[in-house]
């Protein structure tokens, strides 16, 4: 039997691994258009025109793909905070 | 802005990415609209799951012990993304080292994973194996009537091993042992006697041959028991 005190708290990280884990599933659903304009919204703090501007692709673009990519996130993630 | 276009906003909204005058159109259709409320709560919430687990690197004591354990010193420091509040997201210099950080951030994890797979410790070594399968579910087993302890089992069915962590399991009576047990619809499979340790605990990895439906501990003779004698201690549901 394996005693290893080393992993005593291992069993309390494991949910936090397991979410990251699922955070990064979830990402790589995205296409990349989906993913750099949610980025660039959300940790930049950008408007959608200037997502826009900024990927080179129509504003209309810009804003389906932020709401399919927020749509495909949710889906994935289950609300489970 | 029409009726259409204007639902279509609460995405944008959600990440504060509308300009001032489809802002205030929208607020205006907010107050009146409870799907688009409920839509912009939920995209809230999902984004702050994704930035609050980038932001949150393994944990340094898991790190510092996989690495103390395999005897090399740590050569990334930890990066910690703070989660951007929306209220104060129009700081508009700092995306590309977020974006940038936030994206070492998950090169540091899968990174801590592959170490941990080389660290030569059979159950660290599966237990990361598991937790990498896309199709890795974890749960924490119920404890049934006034029992104490707790288990959790993490599993990856493409990957056909279980990992079971218990804590805090008081010594079996004399002549006896836990036994866990993997249910399905059709059957109940006796998995493995467990025998905690000194100090209370059990961290095995085994084969699931069959996808779970629950998974279930009960304290049986030593040796095993081939069908369940023992009233159900803890319990999963899948």
């Amino acid at each position: 039997m394996l005693a290893a005190p080393a992993h005593d708290s291992v069993v309390a990280e494991v949910e936090a691994t397991v979410d990251r884990a699922r955070v990064r599933r979830a990402l790589s659903q995205l296409s990349e258009l989906q993913r750099e304009a949610v980025e660039l919204a959300y940790f930049g703090g950008h408007t959608y025109r200037e997502v826009a501007v900024m990927l080179d692709v129509a504003e209309g673009t810009v804003k389906s793909r932020i709401r399919d990519g927020l749509i495909r996130l949710r889906d994935e993630l289950g609300g489970e905070a | 802005v029409n009726d259409i276009d204007v639902h279509h906003l609460a995405a944008a909204y959600a990440l504060d990415a509308l300009d001032q005058r489809e802002r205030e159109a929208f607020e205006g259709h907010y107050e009146k609209c409870d799907v688009c409320r409920t839509d912009v709560i939920a995209f809230r919430e999902t984004m702050a799951h994704v930035a609050d687990s980038l932001a949150t690197p393994p944990s340094a004591s898991l790190k510092d012990r996989v690495l103390a354990d395999i005897g090399v010193t740590r050569q990334l420091s930890p990066i910690v993304v703070a989660p951007v509040p929306l209220a104060s997201r129009r700081l508009r210099t700092s995306w590309p080292a977020l974006v940038a950080a936030a994206m070492l951030l998950v090169g540091l994890v899968v990174g801590v994973l592959a170490i941990t797979r080389d660290d030569g410790d059979p159950f660290n070594d599966q237990l990361a194996q598991v937790l990498e399968q896309p199709d890795a579910r974890m749960l924490d087993l119920q404890v049934q009537g006034d029992h104490i302890g707790t288990f959790k089992v993490a599993w990856s069915q493409s990957m056909g091993t279980a990992a079971l962590m218990g804590e805090n399991l008081p010594v079996a009576p004399n002549g006896k042992a836990y036994e866990l047990w993997l249910v399905t619809p059709e059957q109940t499979m006796a998995m493995y006697v467990l025998d905690p340790a000194d100090d209370g605990t059990v961290h095995r990895t085994f084969a699931a041959p069959a996808e779970p439906a629950a998974w279930a501990i009960t304290m049986e003779p030593k040796a095993g028991v081939a069908v369940a004698t023992g009233d159900i201690m803890y319990i999963a549901e899948v």
